[in-house]
C-alpha cells in the first residue's frame, strides 16, 4: 500500500529532486533572515521603507502567484530544514552584527517577545484560553530575578523558578478562568493584570512604583554584562542575550510544535473547537485548558525573566494592560497559531515604530488599527496556522 | 440476563419543565432501539443525560455493573458510551483522522512526557490509531480511508455523517447513540448509510445502539425494537409493526386532544 | 461611626454606583441585541468627557455662556459624540464581526478603544495630562450636621438616577424600546414581526454610547478632573458589573453597577488601611464574583444547543 511505497526504497531520481527542495528551502529562509536582519540593522530611513516594501511586495508574490504558493508549501512540506535554516541564518545574523548594541538588543526582544507569544499560542490558538494579562506574567517573570538576583541561586535556576512563579500565581484565577468562557474568561484575565499592577504600583516590598533593579544574567558564573570579546572578537553585551533569547525562542518553538503534533494537541483543539464533542468524547475541558494556561504562564515568565535581567530593571509599569494587548496583538497579526507568524509580527510591532520616528508617536492607533483590520478581513492573521497532518508520524522513522 | 444499559424512572427536569419523566428503558447487549417521538419529546435530552451532559433530576442509570447516574460525560464515555449529533459537530478546518482520534483519546497516554520527550512510543500509538482509523473509514467509504488526511470540511454531508459515526466507533464503545444520523440527506443516501451501519452491526454483534430518527423506514430497517416518547414519557414499547397500529402513538402524531 | 460620615460615605456609594450602573447598562443592551461585548465603551466614557470639555471650552472662548446654557451645549456635545461614536464602531465594527468568535470581538473593540484613546491623547493640545474639568453646575454647599455636599454633586447624582430611570421608561415603553427587546429574545423571529434587525442595533448602540458619553460628563464634573485613559478602568468596572448583574438583562448590571460600589465603598469604611489598595481590592472583587457567578445573578440565556 502507499504506506509500504513510502517507507521502502527510494528512487535515486526522488532523492535528488528531495535534496533540490531542501537547498531551495534553506534558500528562501536564508534569505527572508538576511532581509530581516538587514531590517534590524537600518538605521536610514529610505532603506527601512524600501525593506518593508520589498517585504510586502514579497508577501503578496507568495499569497497571489501560483510559485509563491508553491514555495510556501514547500517550507511547509520541510519544516526541519525550515529550522535548520533559520537557525543557521540567527547565528550568521548574530556573528556578523556581533558589535551592534542596539540591533541585537532588537534581536533579543524580538525572541524574548515570541517566546511569550509561544505561551500565549498554547494558551490561546491551541486551547482557547483567553489570556489578557500577557505583560502581567511577563513582568512577575522579571520580579524573580529582582528578588533572587543576587541571592547565589544560580540563574539558570533563577529562571525556572520564574517560571515556576508566573505558573502558580496564575493558578489564582485558574478557578474563575476554568468556570468560565469567552469573554467572561477574558475579563477575569484583564482585572488579573490590572490588579497585579497596581498591587506592584503601592506594595514597598517590590519597590513600589520605582521598581526594581534586576541583575544581569549570569551562566556559570560568567556574567552577560561583563562579556565584551569573544575569543579576538569585540562584541556587545547584547550579543549573549540575543543568542540566549534565540535558544529559549527554540526551545518554546520545540515544545509548542511538539505538543502541537500530538495526542496533547489533538485534546487542545478538541477543547478549544467543541467543548460539548470533547467532554462527550471523554476529555476533562478543565484538565487541558489548565495545562495550557500553566505551562503558557511558565514560558511567559521566563521569557520576562530574562527579558528583566537584560534591561536591568522592571518596575510595574512593565504589567501594563498595553504591554498585554501589544502581545495579542503579535499573535492575531502573525496568525493564531503560526510561530513563525509570531515572529514576524514580533519584528513588525516591536522593530518597525523604532526605525520609522515618523510614526512613534502614533503607533499604538497604527497597531490597533492593523489589528481591527486583521481582524475585519483576514481572522485567520498574516501567517494562518497550517493544518495538522500527522501522516508523515504515522509512517515513522522519516525524520 | 441484566440488560447492558437500563434506566428507570429517569427524570430530567429544567425549571418547571420536564423533559423526561420517569422514563424506563433498557437495552440489551447487541440490540438496537429505535427512539421515536415527535419534536421536542425529549430523544434528544434522553441522549444528554444518558452521555452526562445533563445531570438528571431522579431515577436510576445503570450500565453494566457501574452505576452512571450524575456521572461526568468524561467517566461515561470511558465505561463505553459513545454518541453522534444531531447537528454535525466535526471539526471541519482538521484532517478526518484528527477528528476521528478524538474518539479514542481516552484510550491512549495523553501525558506530556510521551508527547514532547519520548515520541516513539508515541508514534507506535499513532500508527496504531491510523491504522485502526483507515480500517473502520475504509468500511463505510474508501473515498474517506484514502483521504484520511484532508480537512473534514471537504467531504459532502454523508461523508461527514461517516466520519462522525467512525469517531464514535473507533473508541469500542458498547453502546452507541445515534442522533438522527439521516438529517439533512437524501432518501438514497439514508439508504447508504443504513446499509453501512447494518454491515458493521454484523461483524459487530455485541454492539448495542440506541438510534432516534423521524424516517420510519430506517427504523424498520435497523431496529429490534421501538420506544416512542411523547412529552418526555415513554407511550409505547415493542416490535415496529405494533408501533403504527398503537393508539397512543398515533395521537401523538396526528396531533390529539391532549 | 459619625453619622455624618457615614452619610458622606453613602452619597459617594450612591454617586458611584449610578455612574457604574450607567456604563453597565450600555454592556448589557449590546449584549442583549447582538451577544457581543463592545469593549471601546470605556472609552467612549472618555470622548464624551473630553467632547464636553473641548465643546464647554471653545463656546467659553467665543462668548460668555450663562451656566445652564453651557452645560446645555457640554451635555449636547458629550451625548451627540457618544452616539457617534459607538454608531460608527457599531457599524464597522461589530456588525460585520457578528458571527466570529468573542474573544476576536473583544479585541477588536479594546483595539477600537485604543484608537479613541490614542486619538483624545494626540487630539488634544498635551492630551496626555489630566485636564480641569471646568465647573459648569452652580456652587455651594448643602449642610446638615457634620454632613455637608455640594449643590453640584446633588445635581449630578440626581440627574444620574433620573437617566437610569428614563433608560428603563425608553426600553419598556417605547417602539425602539419594544424592538430592542424583541431582537434580543431573538432576532430572527423579530425580523419576521418586520423589526429592521441593522437599524435596531445601531440604535441600541446609540443608546448605549449616549449613556456613556453622559457618564464621562457626570464625572468631569464631579471629580472635575478627566484624563484620556479614564476609559479603561471604567470600562472594565462597567463591563465586570454588567457580568455580576447579568448580561442582557437592564435591572441586572444597575444592581450591579450599585453592589459593587457598595463593595468598595464599604471596603474603605471597613478596612481604611487599604485605601491605598483600593483598586486591588476593586480587581479581586471582580474575579471573586466573576468566579462565584460565572453567568451573573440574573442568569444569562443559555444558547447551547446540542
Amino acid at each position: 500500500m502507499e504506506t509500504a511505497q513510502l517507507t521502502g526504497t527510494r528512487p535515486a531520481e526522488v532523492v535528488r529532486t528531495q535534496g533540490l527542495h531542501r537547498l531551495l528551502v534553506a534558500a528562501i529562509v536564508a534569505l527572508l533572515f538576511a532581509g530581516g536582519g538587514f531590517l534590524l540593522h537600518s538605521e536610514a530611513q529610505g532603506e527601512v521603507i524600501a525593506l518593508l516594501a520589498a517585504f510586502v511586495a514579497i508577501f503578496v508574490f507568495a499569497e497571489r502567484l501560483s510559485a509563491g504558493r508553491r514555495a510556501i508549501a514547500l517550507c511547509r512540506a520541510h519544516p526541519g530544514t525550515v529550522n535548520l535554516a533559520a537557525a543557521v541564518s540567527v547565528l550568521a545574523i548574530a556573528a556578523v552584527l556581533r558589535e551592534e548594541h542596539y540591533t541585537l538588543l532588537m534581536m533579543a526582544t524580538v525572541a524574548l517577545f515570541a517566546t511569550a507569544a509561544a505561551g500565549l499560542t498554547l494558551q490561546m490558538a491551541f486551547a482557547g484560553v483567553p489570556n489578557f494579562a500577557g505583560a502581567g506574567f511577563f513582568a512577575i517573570g522579571a520580579y524573580v530575578p529582582a528578588v533572587l538576583g543576587g541571592t547565589g541561586i544560580p540563574h539558570l535556576v533563577v529562571l525556572l523558578i520564574a517560571g515556576c512563579a508566573a505558573a502558580l500565581l496564575g493558578l489564582a484565577i485558574l478557578l474563575p478562568v476554568l468556570r468560565t468562557r469567552g469573554h467572561y474568561a477574558a475579563l477575569v484575565t484583564i482585572a488579573f493584570g490590572l490588579l497585579l499592577r497596581s498591587f506592584l504600583e503601592v506594595n514597598d516590598v517590590l519597590g513600589g512604583p520605582q521598581g526594581m533593579k534586576v541583575p544581569a544574567f549570569s551562566l556559570f558564573g560568567l556574567s552577560f554584562a561583563r562579556i565584551t570579546e569573544i575569543g579576538p572578537y569585540d562584541v556587545s553585551f547584547y550579543l549573549p542575550y540575543a543568542l540566549a533569547g534565540c535558544a529559549l525562542f527554540a526551545l518554546a518553538f520545540f515544545v509548542v510544535r511538539r505538543l502541537e503534533t500530538s495526542f496533547v494537541g489533538l485534546a487542545f483543539d478538541a477543547v478549544r473547537s467543541d467543548e460539548v464533542a470533547a467532554s462527550v468524547f471523554g476529555l476533562s475541558i478543565a484538565r487541558w485548558k489548565a495545562t495550557a494556561f500553566l505551562i503558557g504562564n511558565a514560558m511567559i515568565g521566563v521569557a520576562g525573566a530574562l527579558y528583566g535581567m537584560m534591561n536591568g530593571f522592571v518596575n510595574p509599569n512593565s504589567a501594563n494592560f498595553g504591554d498585554s494587548l501589544i502581545m495579542l496583538s503579535i499573535l492575531v497579526l502573525g496568525g493564531f497559531g503560526n510561530l513563525w507568524g509570531a515572529v514576524v509580527a514580533s519584528v513588525v510591532i516591536l522593530v518597525i515604530p523604532e526605525k520609522l520616528q515618523a510614526i512613534q508617536e502614533y503607533r499604538l492607533v497604527i497597531f490597533a488599527l492593523l489589528v481591527i483590520a486583521i481582524l475585519r478581513f483576514r481572522p485567520s492573521g498574516l501567517m494562518p496556522r497550517a493544518t495538522r497532518d500527522l501522516s508523515a508520524l504515522a509512517m515513522g522513522g522519516q525524520r | 440476563m441484566s440488560p447492558l444499559l437500563a434506566c428507570s424512572g429517569l427524570t430530567m427536569r429544567f425549571g418547571g419543565l420536564t423533559a423526561l419523566d420517569s422514563l424506563d428503558i433498557a437495552v440489551g447487549t447487541g440490540e438496537t432501539v429505535g427512539l421515536v417521538g415527535p419534536n421536542g419529546s425529549g430523544k434528544t435530552t434522553f441522549f444528554n443525560v444518558l452521555t452526562g451532559l445533563y445531570r438528571p433530576s431522579e431515577g436510576a442509570v445503570r450500565f453494566e455493573a457501574s452505576d452512571l447516574f450524575g456521572r461526568s460525560p468524561q467517566e461515561i464515555s470511558r465505561a463505553g458510551v459513545a454518541r453522534t449529533f444531531q447537528r454535525s459537530r466535526l471539526m471541519l478546518d482538521q484532517t478526518v483522522f484528527d477528528n476521528i482520534a478524538l474518539g479514542a483519546l481516552g484510550r491512549v497516554d495523553l501525558g506530556l512526557l510521551p508527547a514532547l520527550v519520548f515520541r516513539s512510543r508515541f508514534r507506535r500509538d499513532l500508527s496504531a490509531l491510523v491504522e485502526k482509523a483507515t480500517a473502520l473509514t475504509r468500511r463505510f467509504n474508501p473515498h474517506i480511508a484514502a483521504s484520511l488526511f484532508k480537512p473534514a470540511g471537504s467531504f459532502t454531508m454523508i461523508d461527514r455523517r461517516r466520519i462522525e459515526i467512525c469517531r464514535a466507533l473507533i473508541g469500542g464503545p458498547r453502546l452507541l447513540l445515534l442522533d438522527e444520523p439521516s438529517a439533512g440527506m437524501t432518501h438514497e443516501e439514508t439508504r447508504h448509510l443504513m446499509d453501512d451501519l447494518l454491515a458493521f452491526r454484523e461483524e459487530m454483534p455485541d454492539l448495542a445502539i440506541v438510534l432516534v430518527e423521524h424516517e420510519m423506514d430506517v427504523i424498520r430497517r435497523i431496529s429490534d425494537r421501538c420506544v416512542v416518547l411523547n412529552f418526555g414519557r415513554k407511550i409505547f414499547e415493542g416490535a415496529f409493526d405494533a408501533l403504527l397500529a398503537d393508539p397512543d402513538v398515533q395521537t401523538a402524531y396526528l396531533g390529539g386532544s391532549q | 461611626m459619625d453619622p455624618g460620615l457615614l452619610a458622606q460615605y453613602l452619597f459617594n456609594g450612591l454617586m458611584l454606583g449610578t455612574i457604574y450602573a450607567i456604563v453597565a447598562v450600555g454592556f448589557s443592551l449590546f449584549f442583549g441585541v447582538l451577544d457581543v461585548i463592545k469593549f471601546s465603551h470605556g472609552d467612549v466614557v472618555a470622548v464624551g468627557a473630553f467632547s464636553a470639555f473641548g465643546a464647554a471650552g471653545l463656546t467659553a472662548a467665543l462668548v460668555a455662556l450663562p451656566g445652564p446654557l453651557a452645560l446645555a451645549v457640554g451635555l449636547v456635545a458629550a451625548l451627540g459624540a457618544g452616539a457617534v461614536s459607538g454608531v460608527v464602531i457599531g457599524r464597522v465594527l461589530v456588525l460585520p464581526l457578528k458571527n466570529a468568535p468573542a474573544v476576536n470581538v473583544l479585541l477588536a473593540t479594546l483595539m477600537a478603544g485604543t484608537v479613541l484613546r490614542e486619538a483624545i491623547r494626540l487630539a488634544v493640545p498635551n492630551g496626555g495630562n489630566p485636564k480641569p474639568f471646568p465647573a459648569l453646575l452652580p456652587d455651594g454647599v448643602l449642610a446638615a450636621g457634620s454632613f455637608s455636599v455640594g449643590i453640584d454633586s446633588v445635581i449630578i447624582l440626581v440627574g444620574g438616577l433620573a437617566v437610569v430611570l428614563a433608560t428603563h421608561l425608553v426600553i419598556t415603553r417605547t417602539r425602539l424600546g419594544l424592538a430592542i427587546r424583541a431582537v434580543a429574545q431573538d432576532d430572527e423571529v423579530a425580523q419576521l414581526a418586520g423589526v429592521n434587525f441593522t437599524k435596531t442595533v445601531l440604535g441600541t448602540f446609540a443608546l448605549g454610547s449616549m449613556l456613556a458619553g453622559l457618564a464621562g460628563l457626570m464625572l468631569g464634573l464631579y471629580y472635575r478632573e478627566i484624563n484620556f485613559n479614564m476609559g479603561i478602568l471604567l470600562g472594565i468596572i462597567g463591563f465586570a458589573c454588567a457580568v455580576v448583574g447579568g448580561l442582557g438583562s437592564l435591572i441586572g448590571p444597575i444592581l450591579g453597577g450599585f453592589l459593587f460600589a457598595g463593595i468598595q465603598t464599604l471596603a474603605t469604611v471597613v478596612l481604611p488601611f487599604t485605601s491605598a489598595y483600593k483598586d486591588v481590592v476593586a480587581f479581586a472583587v471582580i474575579i471573586a464574583l466573576i468566579g462565584l457567578f460565572p453567568t451573573g445573578l440574573i442568569a444569562e440565556k443559555s444558547s447551547e444547543r446540542v
